[in-house]
């Protein structure tokens, strides 16, 4: 823009043209030719100042101002080679915490689903009267959905499952989903190599047919292009390779590798039971949620009136792809988003006053500045100009920063807990993410260095001149720091409550309420085939001989079977059933659960207390009395009543047959994230067995040294048959609350450079104002103060800062953790003793940091601090 | 503007009349800033004296916002200068402009009332 002005030379001609013209005129009218240059001139008036007033205008004049006041700030910033390495330490720790805190909610929140429009993807849930939120569908209801919901470009559906790779090379397990035709087509997305599903490729008989992802392409089949067309072993059966997904392509999970068509049995697609579907849908581009919502909720009605049985009080829910995300990672990576911005805030104050303690000195030149006609503008732009070089070299280190912290705390969190953030691979020090450390650097710039450019231009000559001679210290500027470094204090009090709290929250999870007992615990998957293990009594036989075998290794005292691990990261199956006898007040005619399939000692192997009845036994197996064990707070919420042994329930399926329930168990927590440990029914395996179970052991000595026997007498059952994932108990846990333990160690991380910053910014200005006030304080020792007195005075000082800042700070921290605890679970309870403790370490850091200046204080020689001046 | 008060009947001008007046002369063709300072002298009878030194700052703010358009040309009496001439959205401003400041004259009279006789 500034380019198409005029330049300078082009006015001068101008004006000198005017002058000419007007002097040829005063000619003709008569004056004599010398006078009438004279005369021209003196018609247009000040030339210089009209020449001034033309360049001021003009935009490459405001150019040449910023690349002079750079130049100007880069000089004065060489001359106080201290300061600057100071600030910009401060504020690459700020930086640097924001930086590396953002590049995950970047990939994990922002950049995590990366499709087109992706304001229009949406998934469709279904609710029960009850609020509960079911996360997948009923096959019946999605394929009502698909062919009666006019607001959706495509709508598709996805079924988790686990398949094995077979074929010439050593089996493997791998995760994968069915999709519905138009799966690819609704994420807008196509294969790599290769086509998406066609539609008939969702009938029997067609569904021959693979995508795999591009990782699996890489190690399995060595990136062979001509693999596309070529027959795969999968789940033992020949499958048709027709595509290969892109490398970045991970839907609906991190680690999916394979995707097949899903094909619904005739039952299936008339099923409003069972609930096993998640969807995905475009909407077409007019049609808001909304709208879609409402398209929805009219079928939902239909179908309660033609399904009374089933879809009784069950509605639909449409919610964006984007909000569903991350539904338990966001409120902490909005937590330590927050506490990364006060800890920026934190740096900033810090800044800013070292700035002013800078700019106190320079009052003078200040003011001689505006005395020679710089407007306040200027000023504030010159100074300006030297915070902003001071936090873009901020930034810079603190990206830096940010790029060590990235890699930390990426490697503290396991990988199989990667497989469950969407998003993960993206999180790197990118454009976007360093483009917000700029802005956040250029913003903190503005932000510490308004409060010292503003002080510094307002300095009136007059004043500046006489008034503090060297020192320059008025009573405005030291409660400019004074307040700065109370703010701070309160800052890092709260940042650093939080950070106890979370710290302590998690903690706290992890020693109270699991409710069973995982140490010395082996676990490993085993997913016996489909070919060799085709019906359910097959499955039965290879799980009881497993267990016997398992059990059979000396070093085990017990082994037991279950379908999913608690407080691991899957989710359990969800049943719903009908109670027998309702209890009174119990709404609709269904009722959702968490189900776990179990062996007969599995209470043993976790040492779950069965509180009530009995556990199950090898008794309980097919052809039996079908029976459950339920949870407490499944007979609480479900049962009504204080004895729930021998009432019936009965579960959704068309075999179903009434159920008696023969034991309570103690509630086990099977999700950290929830607050209360939810309803869990516990079915005996032998009486529907799973495809795939968990082998759990408890061992006498190190779980792991006795994998290989274990593994051996498995072997023995079946020799093809591979044991998935093994590992001890506590490392599932772990891979489920590693990102609850990023989150606690990186709110200790913030809160111990909050403190001390915090407790730096109070030495910096208590010891400035220590050495402003040296020949106060030499006054004050020649007219009989002691020294003692004078220590005291300045600690004084600093502790009413202190007190300031920690009572703002526990209040302001009181708030802060109501809002919260309010966002997340998993936090301690406020109470006083923590509050208490963190005031009591705040303060006394604090009083150790003025001890040093005060104690400079008490050493002043008052005849050298009279000399000096 | 003209800051200058002189002690005969010459008038300052108000704040904002100059740029009126400077459209206004444009009206009858290009003209370089000698010629329209000359023009608007001689057309208000030499009451209105414009100071050369503020008029090239109302032309700069003038053709930044697009109201007048500058080209080198040459004068009669054969000298390079640089010539403005009225844009259309200039000559739209104008009228607006015109009809305001009649707004404000007619205003301004109401107020003031009728001349009062002297005696």
């Amino acid at each position: 823009m500034w380019l198409g002005r005029r330049r300078q030379e082009d006015f001068a001609q101008e004006v000198e043209a005017h002058l000419e013209l007007e002097a040829d005129q005063l000619r003709a009218e008569g004056l004599a030719p010398e006078d009438a240059h004279a005369a021209a001139r003196r018609a247009f008036g000040n030339l210089t100042s009209a020449k001034e007033r033309f360049y001021e205008a003009s935009r490459i004049a405001w150019l040449d101002q910023v690349v002079q006041d750079i130049r100007y700030a880069v000089r004065r910033l060489r001359k106080s080679p201290a300061f600057v390495a100071a600030a910009v330490l401060v504020l690459a720790l700020g930086t640097g915490a924001n930086t590396a805190v953002f590049s995950f909610v970047n990939g994990l929140l922002l950049r995590s689903l990366p499709f087109s429009d992706l304001d229009r993807l949406v998934t469709v849930r279904e609710s029960n009267t009850q609020g509960f939120k079911l996360p997948m569908a009923a096959p019946g209801d999605f394929v009502d959905w698909r062919a009666q919901a006019p607001g959706f470009e495509s709508l598709a559906g996805y079924v988790f499952r686990d398949y094995s790779l077979g074929g010439g090379k050593e089996p493997e397990g791998a995760f994968g989903v069915q999709v519905s035709a138009r799966f690819f087509e609704a994420l807008g997305v196509r294969p790599a190599l290769g086509r998406a599903f066609l539609p008939e490729e969702e009938t029997a008989g067609r569904n021959r047919v693979v995508i795999i992802s591009h990782r699996l392409w890489v190690r399995r089949f060595g990136s062979d292009r001509n693999m596309v067309g070529r027959t795969i072993v999968v789940d033992e059966t020949p499958h048709v390779l027709v595509g290969v997904m892109a490398q970045d392509f991970e839907f609906p999970f991190p680690g999916v590798e394979i995707w097949s068509p899903l094909s619904l049995t005739d039952a299936e697609r008339t099923d409003r039971r069972e609930h096993f579907v998640v969807t995905v849908g475009r909407l077409k581009p007019e049609v808001s949620i909304n709208q879609a919502r409402a398209e929805l909720s009219a079928v939902a009605r239909r179908l309660e009136i033609e399904h009374p049985l089933t879809n009784s009080g069950r509605g639909v829910e449409v919610v964006a792809l984007r909000d569903q995300q991350g539904d338990f990672t966001r409120p902490f990576l909005v937590l330590m988003q927050a506490a990364a911005i006060l800890v920026l805030l934190i740096a900033c104050a810090n800044v800013a006053n070292l700035q002013l303690a800078n700019a106190a000195s320079r009052r003078k030149e200040m003011a001689l500045r505006a005395a020679l006609g710089a407007t306040q503008g200027r000023l504030v732009r010159l100074m300006l100009a030297e915070s902003l070089l001071l936090s873009l070299a901020g930034g810079a280190v603190g990206a830096a920063f940010a790029d060590w912290g990235i890699r930390l705390l990426k490697s503290g969190v396991p990988k199989e807990t990667t497989r469950y953030l969407m998003g993960w691979s993206q999180i790197s020090l990118d454009w976007t993410v360093l483009g917000f450390a700029l802005a956040a650097s250029v913003v903190s710039g503005i932000v510490f260095g308004l409060s010292a450019a503003l002080r510094a231009s307002q300095s009136q000559l007059s004043v500046a001149m006489k008034e503090g001679g060297a020192t320059g210290q008025t009573p405005g500027m030291s409660r400019l720091r004074h307040l700065l470094a109370a703010s701070e204090v309160v800052l890092a009090v709260v940042i650093v409550i939080c950070a106890a709290q979370t710290v302590k929250g998690f903690h706290g999870l992890l020693d109270v309420h699991q409710g069973f007992s995982p140490q010395k615990v082996l676990t490993t998957r085993l997913v016996p085939p489909r070919r060799h293990y085709p019906k359910p009594a097959d499955l039965a036989r290879f799980y009881d001989l497993a267990l016997r075998a398992a059990a059979s290794v000396p070093g085990v005292s017990s082994a037991a079977a279950v379908s999913n691990l608690p407080g691991g990261l899957r989710y359990n199956f969800t049943e719903t059933f009908e109670p027998e006898n309702p209890a009174p007040g119990l709404p609709g005619q269904e009722a959702s659960t968490e189900a776990q399939y179990i062996s007969a000692d599995y209470f043993r192997t976790f040492a779950i207390p069965v509180t009530q009845g009995r556990p199950f036994t090898l008794r309980d197996a097919s052809g039996a009395l079908p029976v459950a064990v339920v949870s407490e707070a499944f007979a609480r919420r479900y049962l009504g009543g204080p004895d729930p042994i021998g009432k019936r329930i009965r579960l959704a399926g068309s075999r179903e047959t009434w159920r008696t329930i023969v034991g309570v168990a103690a509630d086990v927590r099977q999700n950290w994230f929830e607050r209360e440990p939810g309803p869990m029914l516990y079915l005996p395996y032998k009486q529907s067995p799973n495809r795939q179970m968990y082998l759990v052991v408890r061992t006498s000595g190190d779980p792991m040294s006795l994998l290989p026997a274990i593994r051996e007498e498995i072997r023995k059952i079946d020799s093809n048959l591979p044991l998935f994932d093994p590992k001890p108990m506590p490392e599932v846990i772990e891979e489920a609350i590693a990102g609850m333990r990023t989150a606690a160690g990186v709110m200790a991380a913030f809160g111990a450079i909050s403190l001390v910053l915090a407790v730096l910014g109070i030495y910096g200005v208590m010891s400035y104002g220590v050495a402003q006030r040296r020949r106060e304080f030499g006054i004050r020792m020649a007219l009989g103060a002691s020294r003692m007195g004078v220590l005291r005075l300045v600690i004084r000082q600093g502790s009413i800062l202190a007190s300031v800042g920690i009572g703002v700070g526990l209040v302001a921290a009181l708030v802060v953790t109501r809002l919260m605890s309010a966002l997340l679970y998993g936090l301690s309870s406020t109470n006083l003793a923590l509050l208490g403790s963190i005031a009591a370490i705040v303060a006394v850091t604090i009083l150790i940091a003025c001890y040093i200046p005060a104690r400079a204080a008490a050493r002043v020689d008052p005849i050298t601090a009279l000399r000096h001046e | 503007m003209s800051t200058r008060s002189n002690p005969d009947d010459r008038v300052t001008l108000l704040q904002g009349t100059l740029d009126l007046l400077i459209l206004r002369t444009l009206l009858h063709g290009a003209e370089h800033g000698q010629g329209i300072a000359r023009a608007i002298q001689k057309q208000s009878e030499d009451v209105l004296l414009v100071d050369h030194g503020t008029l090239y700052p109302a032309l700069q703010r003038l053709e930044a916002r697009g109201w007048i358009k500058p080209q080198w040309g040459t004068s009669e009496n054969n000298r390079r200068a640089r010539f403005y001439e009225l844009t259309k959205t200039g000559r739209a401003q104008l009228v607006r402009e015109r009809s305001q400041w009649r707004q404000l004259v007619t205003a301004m009279a109401r107020v003031l009332g009728p001349e009062p006789t002297e005696g």
